[in-house]
């Protein structure tokens, strides 16, 4: 797990700005670090100070955003800390279609308040920020929610 | 679900030592044991505020009451689905399921924001999501475990949990009393131990009890403390707890460090709503430091739910 730099920080402060209207970036209080696979995690600086004289440890912070290729994803708790500041692509649910978002399946956009422009928006019901997901042609919202964190269907 | 243990013979050993305990009433033990837990949760404030919380869960049709002795916490009354662990405001991460009592540990340490806390044994994180919630996100808290297996679940708790200042280490729990020392407001040491006061989530630990067992979880459980004390700072709490009846892994341990650190004090705590009983002062020929009966003790039958014993320490200076 790396600090990351500020040029890296930046262009994922600016992807954010892009999709979701987020001002302010990640947020000036938090340092921002890079583990595997893409995944960006937020804590202060305090707690990255003490990791550090600690030596090894295992994880930090939260994990908040994925970025990939196309652009980033939030995960479910990242959306959650920047609720506030997320302007742009937040498409409202009802709670049958959070449910089917819950169980890591695409929702139609049809019927959903809020408008979405270009790929990327962030599903939300009620004030629980969900994550964000990616429009397919059709006209479909598809989830990034980890498998452990899916809620399971009834067979 | 609740095992039915009421026709199950208890092995000689256990006999044993519940005969040898002078309070313990066995068949009242035996019967609150073989009940299923009151099935209880707290509402996560680290994401919403507790109000809301409460609304969304009722909207989803969940009903509870308050729990008395800790905060944010309530007892469930019917959800959504039968089973708590299966909705939706679960996988959500707005509440986290954790049986009624052992939730006293972190009441106990009642961890401020702004501190510099370390839970010794984490995994699966159950305390370390309360003590995150009592700081508000505020200070650093330090998520140990020794395991590599139960570390994931820990990690994945604190992440659902919304859970920002902290750290995850995977050591051994001793490394911390020398290589921290002084260093933490607060510290828990919830160590493992043989399970006895919670029989009635899983039958295998009266099953696998033996005396030998206790007596060496006796002796981890002592270096465990130890490292943990060693690890708070002058003027800081540290907070043992065991969900075992045995006196070996209470009252003997918080006796033994008592007589190995001399600026250790015990602190008595009382919270509303909950029965405790006496520590015992001697057990098998053993006498304890009288200040161990300042800790808190309960057995299953006392509250209906878990036997958990629990040592508020502070360390003078
Ligand atoms: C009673 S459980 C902890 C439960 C946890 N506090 C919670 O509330 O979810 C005891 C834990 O101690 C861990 N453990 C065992 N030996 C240890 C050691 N030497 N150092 C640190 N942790 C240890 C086990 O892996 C286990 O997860």
């Amino acid at each position: 797990m790396e600090l990351m730099d500020r040029s890296h920080r930046k262009r994922v402060e600016e992807a954010l700005r892009e999709e979701f209207g987020v001002e302010g970036g990640l947020g000036e209080e938090f340092v921002a670090l890079y583990s595997s696979e893409g995944k960006v995690r937020v804590t202060t600086p305090e707690v990255f100070e003490v990791a550090r004289e600690i030596g090894r440890f295992e994880s930090v912070g939260l994990y908040v955003l994925k970025t990939t290729k196309f652009g980033v994803y939030l995960s479910l708790e990242g959306s959650q800390l920047l609720r506030d500041r997320i302007r742009r692509n937040v498409v409202e649910v009802d709670r049958e279609r959070l449910e089917v978002w819950m169980r890591g399946e695409p929702i139609p956009l049809e019927g959903v308040k809020g408008s979405v422009e270009g790929e990327y928006a962030v599903v939300r019901w009620r004030d629980v920020y969900a994550g964000s997901g990616k429009v397919s042609k059709d006209g479909k919202l598809h989830p990034q929610i980890p498998k452990s964190r899916r809620l399971l269907g009834v067979e | 679900m609740g095992v039915d243990v009421v026709n199950l013979r208890l092995s000689e050993e256990l006999s044993e030592l519940l005969a040898s305990i002078p309070d313990m009433e066995v068949d009242e033990f035996i019967e609150a044991s073989s009940r299923p837990l009151p099935e209880t949760f707290r509402v996560n404030t680290l994401k919403s505020s507790e109000d809301r919380c409460l609304g969304l869960l009722m909207e989803m049709g969940w009903r509870f009451e308050r729990l008395l002795w800790a905060r944010h916490a309530y007892r469930l009354i019917t959800c959504e689905e039968g089973d708590p662990g299966g909705t939706l405001a679960h996988s959500l991460g707005l509440v986290y399921l954790q049986g009624p009592l052992s939730m006293v540990p972190v009441e106990a340490l009642d961890p401020r924001p702004g501190e510099r806390v370390l839970d010794l044994c984490a995994a699966p994180g159950s305390k370390s999501t309360q003590i995150a919630q009592l700081m508000e996100n505020k200070g650093v808290l330090v998520a140990n475990d020794a395991s590599s297996e139960r570390i994931k679940p820990l990690i994945a708790n604190l992440q659902k949990w919304g859970v920002y200042n902290c750290v995850v280490t995977l050591k051994d729990g001793r490394f911390f009393g020398k290589r921290t020392r002084n260093f933490f407001d607060r510290v828990l040491c919830d160590v493992p131990c043989s399970s006895l006061g919670v029989v009635m989530k899983d039958w295998s630990s009266a099953k696998t009890y033996s005396h030998r067992r206790s007596e060496r979880l006796a002796r981890l459980q002592l270096s465990l403390l130890l490292a943990s004390f060693d690890a708070s700072s002058p003027g800081g709490f540290t907070v043992y707890s065991t969900c075992t009846i045995h006196p070996l892994e209470n009252e003997l341990v918080v006796s033994e460090l008592l007589s190995r650190r001399p600026e250790a004090e015990v602190i008595e705590f009382r919270l509303e709503g909950l029965r405790g009983r006496r520590p015992l002062e001697e057990w098998g020929r053993r006498a304890f430091d009288p200040r161990v009966s300042r800790c808190f003790k309960c057995y299953p039958q006392d509250n209906g739910a878990e036997g958990f014993f629990v040592a508020l320490l502070r360390k003078v200076g």
